[in-house]
């Protein structure tokens, strides 16, 4: 039955888009500002059973240039247990001549271990060919069958940023009676056809313009049309699932994947005992139990079958003292169950841009897993993959998002904590003295809070020679820097890094004629500034706000007093605040006193102009000089 | 006195190491070691490492062993990332080395923590490469990793020499061969560091193969260096830092049966010339000049054009025809008229067929083998064909030699690509001897840069017009950006790589002006910022030719290599705005470095109301060694400072 399907289904292509890969079938408008336009891109689900689906696609894309290359997309990712039955590539001139057909053989397949794993089992099917002429097109055709359905497939029908879409379609049908949910994300501005039955749903959508980047816009994901599909009873490497609710889906893993794994032995249980004698308080020994796995203990990452989703046991992290961030959660939880504190297992999507879980959409999501400490005050969080992440500090890394927390009563989505813009705080002190006329020497002390703690912390262990590389980035408006004695303090407990750093500059200062120019700005200049955006289409957002302060006292050179003093100058806008003022103290020192605030928040695509004016202004007064003449005497 | 030498270090080393040290036993010294006072910025240290290579029959075949092990102190946890073991091994299609016996050991606080076998992973890099992989339990501030492993190979050109130099220091690094007399491999010491020990010596009878009577002597080799630096190699502007990594480097040369039957693999260049000719992977692939004539139309070849001019024809024709895969493949996998028939090749696939064109034209073009700068400097002493990695098409028209390249579509006929500015190569003429050939860089190199300012104070605006021209592989740069980015990324490149503030308009392309070598650019600007007050300070470098100064660290351990010899101007023409006079000028500078291989002028002039600003920098070395590296670092860091910190200064009349 469904091989008849197939056969019609493939005879409509070849009649009514082979004769048209030609580049001057795409519309104009699906052309403009695309490096690859996706002519066509057809995928058909068939879930058979709850441990097998069947995945059939089609992908056409027309490459323009060399940054087009990466949207070909032709290579498939593939698990022990998958069976790839169909692959194969053709390839067409601009005419739609085809000039190359490359065949399931010919594909490289290869381990597809990342950067950061030593071992893995997944494989990866990949399309070997170098473009000769662009624009070419690209016919890839993939089947195959998986008995994984914890995930199924999403489809976006925009892939990125500069890629549009001529045609896309996308169906999903159950044929063995499992309920399944779908989402349909930011349709609103999209025509898509939506085509449900009982058992199945069909998605079809036509002529998605590229969209350009913007910087500082919301990520793509949030506004390019999408679909999320989810089954209510699934299957994942050998174990089977049901789920519809956070609740059950957390309970799920509770039992099937961490349930009899925090075993340790005898030995180590006493052992941790013994390291909290004495101690009530169950912040206390968390503490003492989280730097005993933080000193002991480190990350090597092996995934293998269901061990890419089901930790390794505790005692095994226990005997070789390894593990990825789920044996070495799940490890850490053992350890603190042993000392009589609870913790849960809690799985995120880990990364800088915040990107949480989705609330009406339970279904497997997530990167990474760390642990959380329901104490009577506050809920505590743990790293357990880091030796240097202090207790309970999230950073950029799992700040402000929902995850999901595992408990044996089941999954409960919850918020992690947000840092408010003024937590972000920098101050940096300073005091420098200009020697012989123009160069400079100085002492200068950073405290760091926040995320602004997330850039430092992990610096202690650097030696000399990473250092000098550090600061003279850092510093880098700062010529001829010669580094002296740097000395790091990092407070843990109350996650505030402190930088003592000594530093001289040769030629700091300008001669002019008689006159010296002088930057006060020494030692915090802030010339980041957004790169302009001709007819911005989307919201300003900025993720993380931060407060610096800064206070620098400067020896001025004998017999030099400043002929322009800066005036005053304060700029309050609705994204922030700047603020500097230079003052005399006694003769021959001035202090310079800085202060800039960034607010988080989103804003109405206009205000993205006055927002780049706001820090081009900040740049300028950062980099702004006073000058100094000689005393009359 | 050498010899004495020699011994004098032995007996200093046997203190340390009193015995061949057992796998899993640490001496007292080494779990007694707490600091390496000689590099304390190491994260980590050998404190013992050993290689061994023989020949050994096994089940009647010959195998080439390795056998190595090694003691590593972590010092702190910035070193963790030691404990992540890679051994690789090779396959061909028909037969593969295998690795056995891999021992590992954590020893922590006394205490030993093996790796299990089943921790040690199996993984696929390429079709060629695979790789065992493990890591360390257990691993703390202070462990000692220990491990061993023995490679079987039954590729006898996979005996490579040994590294004694990497990224992290060693305290003692031993390397032992024994290899029968039937086995002939050139070798060379590679760096700057000398050996501790250096031992040969003969064993006699030492090897014989089952069902042959006959018996080989063996050559015994046992070479050591201790208190190996680490090799730091991540500075701007270097060639491959294998040229200055020291390492023993063994090359197979040539096989003597006990049969008397010789296999010569390289030995002289003579014999590399007289198998270059019949080799089928290269030398073959140069006389498929039939194949071309058939398949080409013959007006390309066969036009009555002069010869240079012919030649850029058929430059221009190859360039376009193919699409450069980004591999090189000299040695292996060549199919000229395959990669012909598609379109697509690697460096010697593409390089061949022009030198075949250029052949079938009547032009006299040879091959000539070289190395990239990253590959390092092949070596002149004797032929060591793995020192060569890449091919080009080396022809003499009128008297001038031209060396083509046709991978890269912008490239100008007649310059090698930037990664082949590698100083010399081996040119394979088919009718005579090879011989060698250096590699002259195109010489002018410039990037010349003309402005015309006005100060607009109402605005608060500098404006003018730029014309930019540049010159040879500034040229080529250039033209590879403008072909990768849209005109609008560019443009913002050209702001973005300015103060902020820095707007172009109305740019253009003199294309009259431009050729391959030349390019024109022009264009008007804005730049914002420029406030009007009694006095103004005004930096006449709207744009600049460094940011920061290159050269960062304090010290450099090898040369500083341009590549290219490079050239900067900039000339600016301030009007003066009404109502105010020059008030100061900057100071000239004038800057030699020593022997005159450089040159830095500054100088600001008044002029009719104008003021006008030349300034030059220019190179006229491409090396520059380390002891002169304080020299160059100081004579860029000026180069900043003149661009970054001088100031017209105009005030109010």
């Amino acid at each position: 039955m469904r091989f008849y399907f197939l056969f019609l289904f493939s005879l409509f292509f070849h009649f009514s888009f082979s004769q048209n890969y030609t580049v001057d079938a795409i519309p104009k408008e699906v052309r403009q500002n695309a490096d690859a336009v996706v002519r066509l891109d057809i995928m058909d689900v068939v879930v058979e059973d709850q441990d097998r689906m069947k995945v059939s696609a089609k992908r056409v894309v027309t490459i323009f240039n060399e940054k087009g290359n990466e949207h070909v997309h032709a290579y498939a990712f593939y698990e022990k247990n998958d069976r790839v039955s169909e692959l194969e590539a053709i390839i067409y001139n601009a005419h739609g001549k085809e000039i190359k057909k490359i065949k399931k053989r010919d594909f490289l397949d290869q381990s597809a271990i990342d950067g950061g794993t030593l071992y893995s089992d997944s494989r990866v099917l990949v399309m070997r060919y170098t473009p000769t002429q662009y624009p070419y097109t690209v016919e890839f055709v993939k089947e195959y069958t998986t008995p994984n359905t914890a995930f199924a497939p999403n489809w976006a029908f925009l892939d990125d940023y500069r890629v549009s879409t001529e045609k896309s379609e996308f169906s999903f049908t159950m044929e063995c009676g499992i309920p399944f949910r779908h989402k349909e994300e930011n349709f609103e501005s999209y025509q898509i056809d939506i085509k449900e039955t009982e058992n199945s749903i069909a998605y079809k959508a036509k002529n998605l313009k590229a969209i350009k980047a913007e910087p500082l816009s919301p990520s793509f994901n949030d506004f390019a049309p999408q679909v999320k599909i989810a089954m209510d009873e699934f299957h994942l490497e050998g174990v089977d699932g049901k789920a519809s609710t956070w609740q059950e889906l957390g309970k799920w893993m509770n039992d099937e994947l961490l349930e009899g794994r925090d075993d340790l032995d005898e030995g180590t249980i006493q052992y941790v005992k013994n390291l909290v004698k004495g101690v009530s308080d169950p912040l206390e020994k968390t503490r003492i139990i989280y730097k005993y796995v933080q000193e002991n203990t480190r990350y090597i990452s092996v995934q293998l079958g269901i061990g890419g989703w089901m930790p390794i046991s505790a005692s095994d992290v226990d005997r070789v003292k390894y593990g990825d961030c789920k044996g070495l959660t799940n490890y850490t939880k053992a350890l603190l169950s042993a000392v009589g504190v609870e913790s849960y297992y809690t799985v995120v999507h880990a990364g800088g841009q915040m990107k949480s879980f989705d609330e009406d959409f339970p279904s497997m999501q997530g990167n990474h897993v760390f642990l959380n400490v329901p104490l009577e005050k506050e809920e505590v969080w743990l790293e357990c993959t880091s030796q240097k992440t202090p207790v309970n500090y999230l950073g950029t890394f799992t700040d402000n998002r929902n995850v999901l927390k595992v408990t044996p009563k089941g999954g409960e989505l919850v918020r992690t904590k947000a840092y408010l813009d003024e937590d972000n705080y920098q101050s940096t002190k300073a005091e420098f003295h200009v020697t012989e006329g123009k160069n400079v020497k100085g002492k200068v002390k950073i405290l760091s809070k926040g995320f602004q703690y997330d850039d430092k912390y992990w610096r202690t262990g650097n030696t000399k020679s990473e250092q000098e590389e550090f600061y003279k980035s850092y510093w880098n408006y700062v010529q001829n820097l010669r580094l002296d004695e740097v000395k790091y303090q990092n407070d843990a407990n109350n996650i505030e890094f402190i930088e003592e750093v000594a530093f001289s500059v040769e030629n700091y200062l300008t001669i002019a004629g008689d006159k010296l120019l002088l930057v006060p700005n020494v030692s915090n200049r802030n010339y980041g500034v957004p790169d302009r955006s001709r007819n911005r289409k989307r919201p300003l957002v900025i993720k993380r706000g931060y407060l610096d302060e800064d206070e620098f006292i400067i020896h001025l050179p004998e017999g030099y007093i400043p002929e322009t003093w800066m005036l005053p100058v304060k700029e309050e806008t609705k994204f922030g605040v700047y603020a500097i003022s230079i003052e005399p103290v006694e003769p021959g020192i001035i202090v310079y006193k800085r202060k800039l605030l960034i607010k988080s928040g989103e804003y109405p695509k206009e205000d993205y102009k006055l927002y780049r004016d706001f820090r081009k202004k900040v740049a300028r007064y950062d980099n702004s000089k006073i000058v100094l003449s000689k005393k009359e005497s | 006195m050498r010899k004495a030498l020699v011994l004098l270090v032995l007996l200093n080393t046997s203190l340390v190491f009193a015995q061949e040290p057992e796998f899993g036993e640490l001496s007292t010294f080494e779990s007694e070691f707490k600091t390496y006072q000689k590099d304390t910025t190491a994260h980590a240290v050998y404190l013992y490492e050993k290689g061994e290579n023989y020949f050994e029959v096994r089940r009647n075949y010959v195998w080439l062993i390795t056998e190595y092990h090694a003691k590593i102190k972590i010092l702190d946890k910035e070193g963790f990332s030691e404990a992540e073991i890679a051994i690789p091994y090779y396959h061909s299609e028909r037969k593969t080395e295998k690795v056995n016996d891999v021992q590992a050991i954590t020893h922590t606080d006394g205490v030993r923590y093996n790796v299990m076998e089943d921790n040690v992973y199996d993984v696929e890099i390429n079709e060629r490469w695979s790789e065992k992989r493990f890591t360390f339990s257990n691993v703390q501030e202070g462990s000692v990793l220990e491990y061993a492993y023995e490679v079987q190979s039954p590729f006898f050109y996979n005996l490579n020499g040994w590294e004694f130099q990497e990224h992290i220091p060693k305290l003692y690094s031993e390397y032992n061969a024994k290899i029968p007399g039937n086995y002939k491999y050139n070798r060379t010491l590679m760096g700057q560091l000398p050996l501790d020990v250096n031992d040969a010596s003969i064993k006699p009878n030492c090897f014989s193969i089952p069902g042959v009577s006959a018996q080989a002597d063996c050559e015994v080799l046992k070479y050591v260096m201790e208190d190996v630096p680490a090799f730091k190699d991540d500075e701007e502007y270097m060639l491959a830092p294998s040229n200055y990594r020291s390492r023993l480097e063994f090359e197979l040369s040539e096989y003597e049966g006990f049969d008397g039957r010789r296999e010569r693999f390289t030995k002289s260049w003579k014999d590399v010339d007289k198998e270059f000719r019949s080799d089928r992977d290269i030398g073959g692939q140069l006389r498929k000049k039939n194949y071309f004539e058939r398949n080409l139309p013959l007006e390309i070849i066969r036009g009555k054009e002069d010869d240079l001019t012919k030649a850029m024809n058929l430059y221009d024709f190859v360039k376009s025809h193919y699409s450069w895969n980004g591999k090189y493949g000299i040695f292996r996998d060549n199919k000229v008229k395959k990669a012909f028939d598609e379109g697509v090749g690697n460096v010697a696939e593409i390089n061949i067929t022009l030198i075949n064109l250029l052949n079938a034209s009547g032009i006299d073009t040879d091959l000539m083998l070289m190395s990239t700068r990253m590959h390092g400097l092949p070596k002149k002493s004797h032929p060591v064909m793995s020192d060569f990695n890449y091919v080009v098409a080396k022809l003499e028209i009128d008297g001038t030699t031209y060396l083509l390249d046709a991978t890269e579509k912008a490239l100008p006929f007649g310059m090698l690509p930037y990664r082949c500015l590698n100083y010399y190569g081996r040119v394979m003429d088919l009718d005579g001897a090879s011989y060698w050939y250096d590699i002259v860089p195109e010489k002018l190199n410039t990037r010349a840069i003309r402005l015309q300012v006005k100060l607009d104070l109402e605005n608060g605006l500098a404006s003018g017009v730029c014309d930019e021209i540049s010159k040879g592989y500034d040229a080529y740069f250039k033209r590879n950006r403008l072909a990768s980015l849209s005109n609008e990324e560019y443009l913002e490149e050209i702001e973005k790589g300015n103060s902020d503030g820095f707007f172009v308009k109305d740019y253009e392309i003199v294309e009259e002006q431009s050729d391959e070598k030349n390019l024109v650019e022009r264009y008007s600007f804005e730049l914002e910022g420029v406030e009007p007050s009694g006095t103004i300070y005004f930096n006449p470098f709207l744009i600049r030719f460094f940011k920061n100064n290159p050269f960062k660290a304090e010290t450099r351990s090898y040369p500083v290599d341009f590549g290219y010899l490079r050239k900067f101007n900039y000339m600016a023409k301030i009007e003066v705005p009404e109502g105010y006079k020059i008030k100061e000028i900057p100071e000239p500078v004038n800057l030699a470095l020593p022997d005159g291989s450089g040159v830095l002028l500054f100088n600001t002039t008044e002029m009719q109301g104008n003021v006008m600003v030349v300034f030059s920098l220019q190179l006229k070395s491409t090396q520059y060694n380390n002891e002169g590296y304080d020299y160059v670092k100081k004579f860029f860091s000026n180069a900043v400072a003149s661009q970054n910190q001088s100031y017209v200064v105009l005030e109010k009349e």
